[in-house]
């Protein structure tokens, strides 16, 4: 501050910090030596989240290099709101206390640079760290393969803590004689995020018996079983019976079931909080089944989730009724009986919309219906069905000049080529007005070859897809590509925060995709082909 | 309705009650008053500032309340600023620093946000010492101190 003894924005520390909130890391760690008061500020702020990490490789334990030493990691443990902990470490380390610790992330599973499992001792460490940080509210177990199942000590750990609300467990191995430990440190949470793969049991004691176990806590409940865990249908559904304050629930189950136990659940208003529904294997489920579904979720539907489902007009109509009042994650994806108008109308009735995955959308359609207002969209998926009534799919012909029918059918077919890329301009408008869309895939699943789509090339349109300032994905498998290095060369320049592709470039040559390809992954962008 | 706001040099501002409600402490403030149509008084802020922040309010008087983002992970958080604002921004430093307090007094987020956003653009990709020459900040460590702070943060590595 130029002056003074009027106070500036940097004096206030609240200031300070929405600063920083809006700068990377490497921003902060310059930051952090301007001057005494911005030091303060930007080491709660670099500090809040830490990942303990071996570093030496595969030496053996004492001899470890741990990513952060020991008492530096002391030193700030005052400041320290997640632990992520991504290897085996010395023990010491879990000796510490961390006075202000809200998430534990244990052996994540992304990204895994060195694979092994946790050893009895970091369960074990694990243990004391939950015991000794009763603020603790989030605990998140990856392990890698769930083979070394994690000990009673643990759970009875968890069943103590506090403050405990959340569990993430994406493979569970829990023994027979552990399950009642297991229900008693998951009682009361708030979420639960839980992949089985062994059976399950109910009951508080070990022979199974016991009063009613409920869940009375519970808002958030995603239960996925892995084919081999055994788990009948019916336990299954038990299970989720058993949560009457779900507001969000998530079933992957390992086949595909009958519809009729879980629409019993509905039809009985088991969950009278519902809003937020993703289900998985869906196989069996009609039309007319999930809009008994949609019909049991009296409150509001933020969070719809029926892949390869029935879904259609039936269901459509219930769904309806929904759009503005709140829906902001719709995934109709594989769903044969949705229509080209049910998608235009989505997207121009869903205002808060964030996520959007359906099927094929007709170009006239699109280009016909009014104005969208999901500006808030950050993932979508559909694809395009660009032809007109009468024309096919094909890639258009120009007819023989020679005669007087060829150069009349060349004539027409070059004002279809006209009106396509109009359409097709059309379309990119419609893209470039999501400006906050993060996730944009036109892939065709359902051809087995490449169909005329959205051409990514500057001066067909691509350039007006300048405003996707968010864009991290792009996918177009599946469709009619031509594109050429400097259209490449765009998407790298414009779209900063780009970090995956996939799809075929340049059908007619491969070397030349191929050298696409290397132009994109040496930008360290992912490619999938 | 309107709304008359006092600046902390005695001047009024008339402004539609909507426009001045995009302030939560005048909205809540309002709210306390009820139906009296008495002047507002701000001592906090001056006329030039008042100014700038009822022309931010009145271009914005349409916009959503804004929902705070369900991520708290600030990596996600954008770092651009629509072009109308990025103009209105083109100030000197001290009204830029003005602005931002009167926006933190007053309770304007959506301004908060612009005028924070706008100082960590300046900040980006500067070393400490052009940081503080650009907002002419004394440096108050020793250098043990800085070395000291050097070494100790190369820890927090982002992963």
């Amino acid at each position: 501050m130029t002056s003074t003894s009027d106070p500036g924005p940097f004096d206030l520390p609240e200031i300070r910090a929405h600063i920083g909130s809006f700068l990377d890391h490497n921003d902060r760690l310059n930051c952090i030596l301007i001057n005494k008061p911005w030091h303060s500020t930007m080491t709660s702020l670099l500090w809040e989240k830490v990942t303990l990490i071996d570093t030496s490789d595969k030496l053996p334990l004492p001899l470890q290099k741990i990513s952060i030493p020991l008492d530096i990691l002391q030193k700030n443990a005052g400041l320290i709101k997640t632990l992520i902990i991504q290897s085996n470490i010395l023990p010491d380390y879990y000796d510490i206390s961390f006075p202000i610790l809200q998430t534990v992330s244990f052996w994540p599973m992304k990204p895994l640079r060195f694979f092994r499992e946790p050893g009895v001792a970091a369960f074990e460490g694990l243990t004391k760290l939950i015991k000794q940080n009763p603020t603790i509210s989030q605990i998140k177990l990856g392990v890698s393969k769930g083979l070394v199942p994690a000990p009673d000590t643990l759970w009875e750990a968890m069943a103590e803590a506090p403050n405990l609300q959340l569990l993430e467990a994406p493979r569970m191995r829990i023994r027979h004689t552990t399950m009642p430990l297991f229900w008693k440190a998951t009682e009361n949470l708030r979420v639960l995020i839980l992949n089985f793969e062994s059976a399950l049991r109910f009951g508080r004691n070990t022979d199974g018996a016991g009063g009613p176990l409920v869940f009375p806590r519970l808002n958030r409940l995603s239960l996925e079983v892995s084919q081999g865990a055994h788990i009948m249908e019916s336990e299954q559904i038990r299970l989720m019976a058993q949560c009457p304050q779900l507001e969000t629930l998530d079933w992957i189950p390992d086949q595909a079931f009958s519809p009729e136990k879980f629409l019993e659940c509905c039809k009985a208003e088991t969950w009278p909080n519902l809003e937020g529904l993703t289900l998985a294997r869906l196989d069996l489920y009609t039309d007319a089944d999930i809009k008994v579904i949609l019909e049991s979720m009296r409150r509001k539907i933020t969070i719809l989730g029926v892949s390869r489902s029935g879904f259609g007009p039936r269901s459509f109509e219930a769904l309806r009724p929904h759009f503005f009042s709140g829906i902001i994650e719709l995934d109709l994806s594989y769903c044969s009986a949705v229509t080209s108008p049910m998608i235009v109308e989505v997207l121009a009735s869903c205002n808060k919309l964030r996520k959007f995955a359906a099927g094929c959308v007709s170009a006239k359609d699109l280009v016909a219906s009014p104005p969208w207002i999901c500006g808030s969209l950050r993932e979508l998926w559909i694809y395009f069905d660009m032809s007109n009534d009468d024309a096919s799919t094909d890639p258009v012909v120009i007819g023989n000049e020679t005669t007087e029918a060829g150069a009349r059918a060349g004539a027409e077919a070059e004002q279809q080529e006209v009106a396509m890329e109009r359409t097709q301009r059309q379309i990119f408008e419609r893209i470039a007005g999501l400006e906050m869309l993060q996730s944009f895939s036109f892939s065709d699943p359902t051809r087995e070859i490449p169909v005329r789509s959205l051409d990514l090339r500057l001066g067909k349109g691509l350039e007006l897809l300048s405003s996707l300032r968010e864009l991290k994905g792009i996918h177009f498998h599946g469709t009619q590509q031509w594109m050429r290095t400097e259209d490449v060369e765009w998407m790298l320049g414009h779209w900063d925060h780009l970090h995956w592709m996939g799809g075929v470039m340049d059908m007619v040559d491969q070397s030349h995709n191929n050298a696409l390809v290397k132009m994109i992954t040496d930008r360290g962008v992912f490619f999938a082909s | 309705m309107p709304v008359i706001l006092v600046s902390s040099d005695n001047q009024d501002f008339k402004v539609d009650k909507e426009v001045a409600e995009r302030s939560i402490l005048i909205k809540n403030m309002l709210e306390d008053v009820g139906e009296s149509d008495s002047p507002i008084p701000l001592p906090n802020v001056t006329a030039a500032v008042l100014t700038k922040v009822i022309e931010y309010c009145e271009h914005h008087r349409n916009d959503p309340v804004q929902v705070p983002e369900e991520t708290d992970d600030p990596r996600k958080r954008s770092n651009d600023i629509e072009e109308w604002d990025m103009k209105f921004m083109q100030v000197d430093q001290e009204m830029l620093f003005e602005i931002i307090l009167a926006a933190n007094y007053l309770d304007i987020k959506p301004l908060l946000d612009v005028g924070c956003k706008t100082v960590a653009n300046i900040i980006k990709g500067k070393t400490p010492e052009e940081i503080r020459k650009a907002f002419n900040i004394v440096n108050d460590f020793t250098p043990e101190e800085e070395a000291q702070i050097k070494k100790e943060n190369e820890w927090a590595e982002d992963r």
